[in-house]
């Protein structure tokens, strides 16, 4: 079980188009991945538990991941949540 | 005795039993229960996999024409159908509370969102709209899978509330008697369907399949626009007459359908349909046309919320081609602008579309378009013989840039290793005045004319045929109209080039000697009108026609023309015009009901 936590770098927040970035990294992978905001948790290759989260901006994620691939994909998500997202939009 | 009024889609009048189909409309808020999970389950994967056809489509032509950027918003509706987590839930709803598919969808999603509705952010609340849009779309595609229609054991009228054109061709036409459409419009699949059978058909009858009980006699008046349920005794005896008198000569035309359209001197006319929809080749071969004279391609737009991309155009192509059975088929490249919009390239709407950027003009705007539908065809070619038209030509400029386009579009094709036909014929439609002014230069490079005599007598008279203030004036027989289509004639045959007519004056057996008399030696016109033209055509010379055709073209003014026509037509032609006439009404006083 890897543990890592990441701010939202995108100005609008976890908007649909990161949301949509998020899932589509964390299905490179084969772990189990979660993310968690204020307390509540949701998969995060589903699109609509991320929608569902409504995180803002310079707010903490809780990214958990379980898998043989767990490391990896948080770096990878973690890059993509704190520099990725704002650098996109 | 109950009647209903509507608008009339296709003439004819019918009588027989009423085949009441209720599509059955499942509202995702009223929590309708299912007692069969499995086929919930099973529906809800085809509506899913239709969903993601539907949005893949939609991004791959935003990506086109907007750039990467605009297609975001659909990658994030396309995660949404493999969202397993979301899915989980709504099979969950199917399972655990027996909800049908589109409750299950539509409840999951509402719970989903609850958080972004609650946010009292604007932007998230925004992004819920993006997500209604796809459990729209669910919706939609779930309810083309509810129920299909059912078997028609004997003749019946059918009433629906609409058809689609998917219900419509798994339909045995041989048991239509007639439609009775609540919603739909006279330009819709169903209204092509019954012109092309020949059988009446009603569209804006709002309320009729509800109140119509299944199985009651229906008395189906396709002129007066008017079905009465349950008719009383002396209306049904009214209709019976009048379906006799046409069925009368429905056998006699019936027996002509494998004899050739000759006239007593022995000139041979190609006798060929126009046909919009795949289904009405059928209808046309059967009704003895020896080949498709004009396929308008649009029908295979319009039915798209978006334009369709290659393969799709090459699978209706091919249908197309397959259905004729080795028959010759002219394809009309796309042809909008004018009266028909084409939403999905952005139709415009302009203060003077006829004279606007259509035809010829709109598909050189729109290269891609052109090519598309031009490898779509050609690569349809392996599957028989074809010719490709380009409509609203003006001059040689046009037809050149047309010649290029597909020059090029065969020179592709041929370097990627595809199959196809690379000498198929390319022609053109006559139909501006300016065409028939350049049409000796036209002949030299079109392989093959075609009179559009509808567009041709808009513009040779200066007549918006949409504009029912004027649209009278539109007479195909005004000896403007026959002199400018004498000298097109005149320049295909000196061109050596085959000259044909497909326009709506070709369906009219009076009107068609007129044409054959100037020298068109093909005729394609509805299937539904195949078999008269075909009597009309076997009981006239060609000499005789000409000797008309030249009367006609020499008077002044069009009352010339039609005194002259009435006069003329009233030995040998005295039956069928009499039934050309009475097709716009052949009722008797009192049928009114």
């Amino acid at each position: 079980m890897a543990v890592r936590t990441a701010k939202i770098s995108d100005p609008v927040g976890l908007h649909l188009r990161a949301a949509s970035r998020i899932v589509q990294v964390a299905k490179e992978f084969q772990s189990e991945i979660t993310i968690a905001y204020d307390g509540v948790e949701t998969n995060a290759k589903s699109i609509l538990g991320l929608a569902s989260l409504v995180a803002r901006y310079q707010e903490p994620l809780e990214l958990r991941a379980e898998g043989p691939d767990e490391g990896a994909a948080l770096d990878a998500l973690v890059q993509l949540i704190e520099v990725g997202l704002g650098e996109e939009s | 005795m109950e009647s209903f009024r509507g608008i009339v889609a296709s003439g004819g009048v019918a009588l027989g039993p009423a085949r009441v189909w209720r599509r059955l409309v499942v509202n995702p808020n009223l929590g309708q229960k299912t007692d069969a999970p499995a086929e919930e389950h099973r529906r809800l994967d085809l509506a899913l996999s239709e969903t993601r056809r539907q949005l893949e489509e939609l991004r791959t032509q935003l990506q086109d024409r907007l750039g990467q950027d605009h297609a975001t918003i659909l990658d994030a509706q396309l995660l949404i159908l493999d969202d397993e987590t979301f899915l989980g839930q709504v099979r969950e709803a199917i399972d655990d509370q027996r909800l049908r598919a589109e409750a299950a969808f539509s409840r999951a999603m509402s719970e989903a969102l609850v958080p972004l509705d609650l946010s009292g952010d604007a932007l998230f609340r925004e992004r819920m709209t993006d997500f209604r849009d796809v459990e729209q779309r669910v919706i939609r595609a779930l309810s083309d899978h509810v129920s299909t229609l059912p078997t028609l054991e004997e003749p019946c009228i059918l009433v629906s509330s609409d058809l689609t054109p998917s219900e419509t061709a798994g339909l045995d036409f041989e048991k239509i008697l007639g439609f009775c459409i609540d919603g739909g419009s006279d330009t819709g699949h169903t209204a092509i369907i019954a012109r092309s059978l020949g059988v009446p058909a009603l569209v804006g009858l709002r309320r009729a399949s509800q109140e119509i009980r299944h199985e009651s006699m229906l008395a189906l008046d396709g002129e007066l626009g008017v079905v009465h349920s349950d008719p009383d005794p002396a209306v049904i005896r009214r209709f019976e007459s009048r379906i006799r008198r046409r069925q009368g000569a429905q056998r006699r035309l019936a027996g002509l359908q494998t004899l050739p359209a000759v006239t007593t001197d022995g000139h041979r006319i190609a006798l060929s349909a126009n046909i919009e929809v795949p289904e009405e080749i059928d209808i046309a071969v059967r009704n003895g046309a020896e080949a498709i004279g004009l396929v308008r391609t649009e029908y295979f737009y319009f039915r798209h919320e978006v334009l369709p991309n290659e393969d799709e155009q090459l699978g209706e192509y091919l249908d197309v081609l397959r259905r004729a059975q080795g028959r010759s088929v002219t394809f009309r490249v796309l042809d909008v602008g004018g009266d028909k919009l084409l939403a999905a390239v952005g139709g415009v709407r302009e203060y003077n579309p006829f004279l606007g950027l259509r035809g010829a003009r709109f598909l050189l705007a729109n290269p891609e378009i052109l090519r598309t539908q031009l490898r779509a065809l050609y690569r349809a070619s392996v599957e028989g013989p074809m010719r490709l038209m380009l409509p609203m030509i003006c001059d040689l400029t046009e037809m050149l840039a047309f010649e290029d386009h597909a020059r090029r579009v065969r020179e592709s094709l041929l370097e990627e290793g595809h199959d196809f036909d690379t000498e198929v014929p390319l022609g053109i439609m006559i139909e501006t005045p300016a065409a028939v002014a350049m049409a000796e230069e036209l002949a030299a490079r079109a392989e093959f004319f075609s009179l559009g005599t509808n567009d041709l007598t808009q513009y040779v008279l200066a007549v918006d045929r949409s504009n029912l203030r004027v649209s009278r004036f539109a007479q195909p027989q005004h000896p403007a109209v026959l002199r400018a289509i004498r000298d097109a004639v005149r320049a295909a045959d000196r061109g050596r080039i085959p000259v044909a007519s497909c326009g709506d004056m070709g369906s009219n057996p009076v009107l068609a000697m007129l044409l054959i008399g100037l020298g068109v030696q093909g005729i394609s016109a509805s299937a539904a009108s195949i078999p008269a033209l075909k009597e009309a055509i076997r009981s006239i010379s060609f000499a005789d026609a000409q000797a008309w055709a030249e009367e006609a073209t020499s008077l002044s003014t069009v009352e010339e023309v039609d005194a002259f026509l009435r006069n003329k037509t009233h030995g040998l032609l005295r039956e069928f015009v009499s039934r050309s006439k009475a097709s716009g009404g052949d009722r008797e006083p009192g049928d009114e009901a």
